[in-house]
């Protein structure tokens, strides 16, 4: 029921809701769609992004191992973890601002469809006046009409107040386009961190990996679980092959996979050649090296095993490092290791270990250097090499909506192409007498049309008056 | 001075060698350019191009010949990545040039720029690398290639904002004589459209190559994340320029730390910590 009064309630009736609804949906609309607002989403994007380059980033996936070699520990920095300020990009206040982002880009997508609509179908929607531009003192129209057809513009009339003419007229589409892509590859990247899944199989030749076992590291988005690979996976074989120089030139390993206890498929996999088995996309990682089993004998006789995975060196010559910690031993063990000259992964002939005892920086206590089958002694401990076998890793992920954010991709370099490439131009040629207008979309590429403002705009002058020597006035 | 038969044997001594050439191409080009641009001496500056034009030639010579001798493109390590990416910025400028002969005046900075690049590139190691097994992806050809042609695009619109600048904050003669501000500004900003378009290819075709390599299409590498964060700077600069009326001095101001930003991205990141694109730029 409406009220005589609108600004008074009577009593007992309360204010209707949907409206208040409403009103306060239209408030944030326009606070997200306000320009600052925009903007100020923008920034914060920039300088998160910009804080995660600065502070170091913890990080569990092992391809990524190496460039979080100087991360923080959250018991040195409580405050900076607790911010989840060492991990921000899995934090929920930067998945809220692309959230953000994502809402501003959302909203501003129909004012920016209606006013391309309203350039390419619904011509002449909009007054000369509100197109903006820039604006030619004018003479007569019909002076300017040849040099306009010259400059391959074509005429669309406009009712009785004036004539359009135009070139690339598409290409107002080229806005709409350009955010309409960044919504989709801001959605769906949202959408694909919120469910991807990802495991590591870190895996030694002839070693089996069963359905359910563990995975050497694994993430998954938010609302899904750990992944589950639904068979048995063992690797066959690992066959490196080098550049005469020692370094890497290709990876591959023999798989074999089932998703029942008798089936056995071989599948070759390859370094950037991944493959769809069991409805998953496998990838060779692109990390391998020498695994080796140690035992540890301390001081009062107790033993200790370990395994200490190491990675292949840049380049045969070259020493791969690694360091570990073993229970009872009193500081951290460095090590580092020479793979031979043969390179092969199985010959582990020529391969030396080298172990030092020591803590951070300081000075080390205790070293020794040991090859496959020997044991020596690292200060007080005695250090046996029991076997030396190579590893690799395969990832296997679950993701959702990669080829549309490539799409989207797609969209942002498609609706670029039509700013700044081929971009709109309009002029408005009034019937009435007033100023020409003329409007240029985007920006120009560098051939003749990165001079057309300068030329085609004085051309129009010269047509519209030969003597005149101003200079257009912005608007 | 070694005898012909052995520098045929040495691939590196020729590819130096014809850098080399091509460097004092540059250096004569963009003396001679820049003398015939300042005091309107056309045929100083036709000549400058001219030299310009030839030690591009044999800069292309070069890096074809390395291209040849290692067996891929010239995208590994500093002294191919610096040198590639010069001779794509003077090439790009030259056929601009051509195409439209009012962008001379970007010549006063991209020619010395070029000649920077790849006199720094010659003081690295020019020892040839070998391809890793996840660089072997043609669209790390494309990532690559159009990374290239946005720096160059970037460093035209660069010209035009540091002469924007130089003509507000400066009465020198040579300046006067200079299109109006106005002129200069769009020129930076329309080839920072330009740029920014051929970055978001770049970014494009290096998120497809991650998926077929790492399986991810992005995974915030460093020098991926300084990739977007250059790529949003130009977003919001052309959002600012569009929206909020930035013109003049204050986007020229903009646009260049822009460009700075740009340079640490290509550049300076691969450099300054580890990350999965190391291996291009060690």
């Amino acid at each position: 029921m409406n009220h005589p009064n609108p600004g008074i309630i009577a009593p007992g009736v309360s204010p209707r809701q949907p409206s208040s609804f409403l009103f306060l949906v239209s408030r944030i609309k326009r606070f997200l769609l306000r320009r600052s607002t925009v903007l100020t989403v923008m920034l914060m994007n920039i300088l998160t992004v910009a804080v995660s380059v600065v502070i170091p980033q913890r990080t569990r996936m092992p391809e990524a191992v190496g460039m979080a070699r100087n991360e923080i520990s959250p018991e040195q920095f409580p405050v900076l973890h607790s911010l989840g300020l060492d991990h921000i990009l899995t934090t929920p206040w930067f998945a809220g601002i692309l959230g953000l982002l994502l809402l501003c880009l959302l909203l501003s997508l129909p004012g920016q469809i209606r006013k391309a609509w309203n350039r390419t179908v619904r011509h002449g929607e909009e007054t000369a006046e509100g197109r903006g531009g820039d604006c030619l003192p004018a003479r007569s129209g019909d002076a300017l009409r040849p040099g306009l057809r010259n400059h391959g513009l074509g005429r669309i009339t406009e009712g009785n107040q004036c004539w359009r003419y135009y070139r690339y007229r598409w290409s107002w589409w080229g806005n709409p386009i350009l955010h309409l892509g960044l919504v989709v590859i801001v959605a769906v990247s949202l959408g694909t961190a919120l469910t991807g899944q990802r495991g590591v199989l870190r895996l030694i030749p002839g070693e089996t990996h069963r359905a359910g076992d563990g995975w050497f590291a694994e993430e998954h988005g938010a609302v899904v679980g750990p992944l589950f690979l639904p068979g048995t996976v063992t690797l066959d074989y690992l066959l490196p092959e080098f550049w005469p120089g020692g370094e890497l030139r290709r990876l591959s390993s023999g798989l074999r996979w089932g998703t029942t206890a008798d089936s056995a498929n071989r599948v070759t996999l390859d370094v950037s050649v991944p493959l769809t088995i069991m409805g998953l996309r496998w990838y060779h990682g692109t990390d391998f090296g020498h695994a080796f089993w140690l035992t540890v004998t301390l001081p009062n006789g107790d033993h200790r095993k370990t395994r200490l995975d190491l990675p292949y060196p840049e380049r045969r010559g070259k020493a791969g490092y690694g360091n570990f910690r073993v229970d009872g031993v009193a500081y951290p063990i460095k090590a580092k290791y020479y793979p031979g000259e043969a390179g092969s992964p199985g010959q582990t002939a020529g391969l030396r270990l080298y172990l030092r005892l020591g803590e951070g920086q300081g000075p080390v206590s205790a070293d020794c250097v040991l090859g496959p089958d020997r044991s020596g002694m690292l200060g007080q401990y005695r250090v046996r090499v029991d076997e030396v076998r190579p590893w690799t890793s395969i990832v296997i992920s679950r993701q959702y909506g990669i080829a549309l954010i490539f799409f989207g991709f797609f969209l942002v370099v498609a609706g670029g192409v039509l700013l700044y490439v081929v971009p709109p131009r309009e002029v408005l040629v009034p019937l009435d007498g007033q100023d020409v207008r003329s409007c240029f979309g985007g920006c120009v590429p560098p051939d003749a049309v990165v001079a057309s403002m300068t030329s085609f705009s004085k051309s129009c002058q010269d047509a519209i008056d030969p003597d005149l020597d101003e200079q257009p006035v912005s608007h | 001075m070694p005898s012909i038969p052995i520098l045929m044997n040495n691939p590196l001594a020729i590819d130096i060698l014809l850098h080399w050439l091509a460097v004092s191409g540059y250096i004569g080009g963009s003396l001679a350019n820049s003398y015939g641009i300042i005091f309107r001496h056309d045929k100083a500056e036709r000549l400058g191009c001219g030299l310009m034009t030839a030690g591009a030639f044999v800069h292309g010579i070069a890096l074809l010949w390395r291209w040849h001798a290692s067996g891929h493109g010239p995208y590994l390590a500093k002294y191919e990545v610096l040198s590639s990416s010069a001779w794509v910025c003077v090439v790009i400028f030259l056929i601009c040039r051509r195409l439209s002969p009012v962008l001379r005046l970007a010549s006063l900075v991209v020619f010395p720029a070029s000649f920077l690049l790849v006199a720094i590139g010659l003081f690295t190691n020019p020892a040839i690398k070998q391809l890793p097994p996840t660089f072997r992806s043609i669209w790390l050809v494309f990532h690559v290639g159009f990374y290239k042609i946005a720096l160059a695009t970037l460093l035209i619109g660069l010209s035009y904002s540091v002469l924007t600048i130089a003509k507000n904050r400066s009465s020198c003669p040579w300046l006067r004589r200079l299109p109006g501000t106005r002129e200069l500004d769009r020129f930076s900003y329309r080839f920072a459209g330009l740029g920014f378009l051929f970055w978001a290819i770049a970014m494009l075709a290096g998120s497809i190559w991650a998926f077929q390599s790492w399986g991810r299409f992005w995974a915030w590498d460093p020098i991926e994340t300084w990739s977007l964060m250059t790529w949003v700077c130009f977003g919001l600069y052309l959002h600012l320029r569009r929206f909020f009326g930035w013109s003049g001095e204050r986007a020229a101001w903009m646009y260049l730390g822009c460009f700075v930003l740009s340079v640490i991205s290509l550049f300076g990141v691969g450099l300054m910590t580890a990350s999965i694109h190391s291996a291009y730029f060690q």
